[in-house]
């Protein structure tokens, strides 16, 4: 297969959602999100980079978000997943499924979903070892690794081209409860408190409230159906851009100099 | 847990004061999770965190709430409930295995005095709410003042919105221990999402008419059930302005008190009559109503009759004689005369359709005033009406 350059393009390009209650939990997310229902629930998500809400495949099926990651070649990448202990499988419609040697799960696609238009979420990887983690997602996106210098959670970028694809940070604390790695899909949003006060008062449980990091307002919820989602508040640009990372060299500079942190098409819900 | 010798322990003391001074709720937290050199979380007793150290730990919220009837450590960290005012308000868990030093109920009780004093400036803006609802239901407010005064509470009237009213079995005070999902806004300065306030012992919300009104209703019903028995919520149609706010109240209150299934409840059929004086704000019904009967109630006052409450009972009582005789307590060839003086006062058959209607909305449109209900309200001099059904 020839080679594609991608260097202009996300590597995260789509969510999906599989939840318990498909129907009630797209209107709930349009409505925590603001969006203007379409003409069907679910259809305005597209809006966010969310491209299908769909049921539990069998009634003890896993549940929640799952990103989509846009690489070259998917059959390569998955051989690259599975020789580093991870597993594949293909869904019905022929797409790569790749579950990680923790057992998460995150789809591959070699094109970006057209009914995509925009985004405004980001993810993380909320990882017990970082290490390895990071391994295993730079061989499968082929990505490159910055590192935020000095951070409590050992946060580390993994980016193609100028565009991140996920964070990954050290879940803290964990010992004893029944937590496990996991992506955590964030939307962003302009008002962060405001959304987790009403998405508190909606049935949403909040994991972690409100909360500063580098980078962004955060917090992290579970919604009446048992699924993980945040929302963040990214800080101003000038903020943003001055955070000092280290490179794969261990070499020092500002993140704005690896990454284009703003895309055109990216933006935050009102 | 490395704060077991007493001087350790009034420096952990005084460190946690002055978080609690310095920063809040979150500072606090920070502070205990270094003086016992363990993960600390505050949750509400719904299960969502409040504050917690480290903040990219996640909790295990149901482990935590089945720990917090037992004393000691269960799955290697204790639960310490925090009480306000005697009731449960939230639980401050620590991944410790004891509480040598007793930080935790150093702790708690400042978590108490912080959460006094974002309740209190909670309080403050719920009570300046619940005093213009009132305004608002009692007319004592006109609708151009009631839109404004709203939207100063965060409610925008002009776009429709309803009202959810929860109860539930249990003492007044056991309110307290509702989930406060409106501690998020509170803590970021910002007002709550949602206008909700506590009314004659029950909750009452106002919420736009979007589609979750009934999740959220679902959520307030269940967050209920779980302090008191026969939880209920009943929810509104949808309205607009302050007059639809006082519908709104009306049918909530109603699907409230209807019938004996507890949970999420609707109203019934909808009453054409009501909603008009629920809802009317341009035409002066009242004293409408009052010119309408007018001619019964000179005649009371002159002659001591009682003809105003008989045909207000007659026809509360679908015009059923024997229904309508018990209530008044009189014979029934007694309430036949007075039904024939009705007719000849009011110079109008009162069995016709029109002239119930009429009758009944002039009622209504009394009942819903504030003050006594037959209170004269027409200028000396001004003509009186000729005619129930003119």
């Amino acid at each position: 297969m020839a080679a594609i350059d991608r260097s202009g393009d996300d590597v995260f390009v789509g969510l999906e959602l599989e939840s318990a209650a498909p129907t009630d939990a797209a209107v709930y997310y349009e409505w925590l999100l603001g969006l203007s229902p379409g003409s069907r629930p679910g259809e305005a998500l597209a809006r966010v980079g969310v491209t299908a809400v769909r049921g539990q495949t069998a009634p003890d099926a896993p549940t929640g978000w799952t990103p989509a990651f846009l690489v070259d070649d998917a059959a390569r990448a998955v051989m690259r997943a599975q020789q580093l202990g991870g597993l594949a499988e293909q869904d019905a419609d022929g797409r790569w499924i790749v579950h990680d040697p923790a057992g998460v799960r995150c789809r591959l696609v070699e094109a970006v979903p057209p009914e995509i238009a925009g985004r405004h979420a980001n993810v993380d990887y909320s990882a017990f070892d970082v290490e390895e983690t990071e391994a295993f997602y730079r061989a499968v996106f082929d990505a490159r690794r910055l590192r935020m210098v000095d951070d409590p959670y050992d946060m580390r970028f993994l980016c193609r081209g100028r565009r991140i694809a996920a964070g990954v940070f050290r879940l803290h604390g964990v010992a004893g409860f029944a937590v496990r790695p996991c992506w955590i899909v964030y939307f962003e949003v302009a008002d962060l408190v405001m959304h987790v006060a009403r998405a508190a008062e909606s049935g949403s449980r909040v994991l972690i409230p409100p909360t500063r990091s580098p980078f962004n307002l955060y917090a992290v919820l579970e919604d009446p159906w048992g699924d993980l989602f945040a929302f963040s508040q990214l800080l101003p640009r000038p903020l943003l851009g001055s955070l000092p990372v280290t490179d794969d060299d261990d070499a020092p500079g500002e993140l704005i100099d690896h990454v284009d942190l703003f895309p055109a098409h990216h933006g935050s819900i009102a | 847990m490395s704060a077991v010798r007493s001087d350790d322990v009034a420096d952990a003391l005084r460190r946690l004061v002055f978080a609690a001074r310095s920063g809040g709720l979150t500072h606090l937290v920070g502070a205990l999770r270094s003086a016992l050199g363990a993960e600390v979380g505050l949750f509400d007793l719904g299960g969502s965190m409040i504050a917690t150290a480290p903040a990219r730990a996640i909790w295990d919220a149901e482990a935590v709430r089945r720990a917090a009837g037992r004393t000691g450590e269960a799955n290697g960290f204790l639960v310490h409930p925090v009480e306000y005012e005697g009731e449960p308000v939230a639980l401050l868990a620590a991944r410790v295995h004891d509480d040598r030093g007793r930080l935790l109920d150093a702790a708690a009780d400042l978590i108490v005095l912080e959460l006094a004093r974002l309740r209190a400036a909670q309080q403050g803006r719920r009570e300046l709410a619940a005093s213009l609802i009132d305004d608002v239901l009692a007319r004592r407010v006109d609708e151009v003042e009631a839109i404004g005064r709203l939207r100063a509470v965060g409610v925008d009237a002009t776009v429709p919105h309803r009202v959810l009213l929860g109860s539930a079995e249990m003492p007044g005070s056991a309110l307290q221990r509702l989930p406060w999902g409106g501690i998020y806004a509170l803590m970021g300065n910002r007002p709550d999402p949602f206008l909700r306030i506590v009314r004659d012992d029950s909750v009452l919300m106002v919420v736009p008419d979007d589609p979750m009104v009934e999740r959220i209703a679902q959520n307030l019903c269940g967050q209920l059930a779980e302090i008191g028995a026969h939880a209920r919520v009943g929810v509104s149609r949808s309205h607009v302005g302050g007059a639809g706010l006082r519908a709104a109240y009306l049918e909530a209150l109603s699907a409230l008190r209807d019938g004996d299934v507890d949970g999420v409840r609707h109203p019934g059929r909808l009453d054409l009559s009501r909603l008009l004086v629920m809802t009317n704000t341009t035409v002066p019904l009242a004293d409408v109503a009052r010119d309408q009967l007018r001619p019964l109630i000179e005649h009371d006052a002159a002659h001591g009759s009682a003809l105003v409450e008989t045909l207000h009972v007659y026809l509360e009582a679908d015009r059923d004689v024997a229904a309508a005789t018990g209530r008044l307590f009189i014979h029934r060839n007694t309430l036949r005369y007075r039904l024939r003086q009705i007719t000849e006062i009011l110079g109008a058959d009162i069995e016709s359709s029109a002239t119930i209607a009429t009758l009944w909305l002039a009622y209504l449109a009394l009942a819903d005033e504030p003050g006594p209900m037959l209170a004269s309200t027409t200028p000396s001099g001004a003509t009186p009406s000729t005619g129930a059904a003119s």
